[in-house]
């Protein structure tokens, strides 16, 4: 199984591309925040909210998107080991988020042992469910269905 | 920038947290603990809730400079109907949020760590 998927790869795109707007505003502001352009800084400001509530349109939109599959079990994204979006039948998207963040650490790390660069998706398949990370920026999106399902057809299409 | 035009900007930053789903208040608290830009979806006893994170605000100091690990820079209140979120804004000030049941706390704790910036200039 390989992902991301066409469909799912241009959502991650555009995930992608406002997470580094964001990044890129923020150092702005910081530069603008120490030459004091109070103007400046805000409209910078007023661009960092507009991303954010397309950010997070988004995030919620992809979740309910994956999620509502079948053979979906969970869609979910996390910032820091807390959810940001969850949908699905399975309740315990708290644990999976925390987890996300737990094997994000994991991942970079061990990719760095081995002369990697930073990975950008993890799949743990065990014998009832799959579980697939992939890292957009700060965020990590999750999905969990059963070991049988796959995926990359699953959520090739639109 | 003048007084004013603090307001509005402030105002614009809480406007912004209440959008959120589940958000249903959000205030900026003075050291006296008086409210001094506010927002809500509900009748709120504003001027309550405001003195009353200011007493949790300098606890979690306390607890948190107890155990050696300086200042918090984020208190949750996890309870069964929602969510109350505070973060120490510098000088005092203190920048509360209210949720019900329907927030995500991942999207709430990412909106205020990111408006605290522009609201730590404002106070």
């Amino acid at each position: 199984m390989s992902l991301p998927v066409p469909w799912l790869e241009q959502r991650l795109s555009a995930l992608q591309k406002l997470s580094q707007l964001h990044a890129t505003l923020r150092e702005e502001r910081h530069g603008a925040q120490q030459v004091s352009t109070p103007s400046l800084v805000i409209a910078i400001e007023d661009g960092l909210k507009e991303i954010r509530q397309k950010l997070l349109r988004e995030t919620t939109w992809l979740t309910e998107q994956i999620g509502n599959r079948p053979g979906i079990d969970l869609a979910f994204i996390a910032h820091e080991g807390l959810v940001m979006a969850a949908n699905g039948r399975l309740e315990n998207h708290e644990n999976y988020a925390a987890i996300a963040n737990q094997f994000a650490t994991e991942a970079i790390a061990v990719a760095k042992r081995l002369d990697l660069e930073p990975p950008s998706q993890v799949l743990m398949v065990a014998s009832n469910r799959k579980l697939a990370l992939i890292f957009v920026e700060e965020m990590i999106l999750g999905i969990v269905a059963p070991r049988e399902i796959e995926l990359a057809t699953l959520l090739a299409q639109v | 920038m003048d007084r004013a035009e603090r307001r509005i900007r402030m105002d614009k930053v809480l406007r912004s947290l209440t959008s959120l789903k589940g958000v249903t208040a959000a205030s900026v608290v003075d050291p006296d603990g008086l409210p001094i830009a506010n927002r809500n979806e509900f009748e709120l006893d504003s001027d309550a809730l405001s003195a009353s994170v200011q007493i949790v605000s300098t606890t979690a100091e306390t607890i948190s400079q107890q155990v050696g690990h300086g200042l918090p820079f984020l208190i949750i209140t996890e309870c069964k109907g929602g969510l109350v979120v505070v973060a120490p804004l510098g000088k005092g000030f203190l920048l509360t949020v209210v949720s019900d049941s329907q927030a995500m706390l991942g999207t709430v704790r990412y909106e205020i760590k990111e408006s605290i910036p522009e609201l730590v200039a404002l106070i």
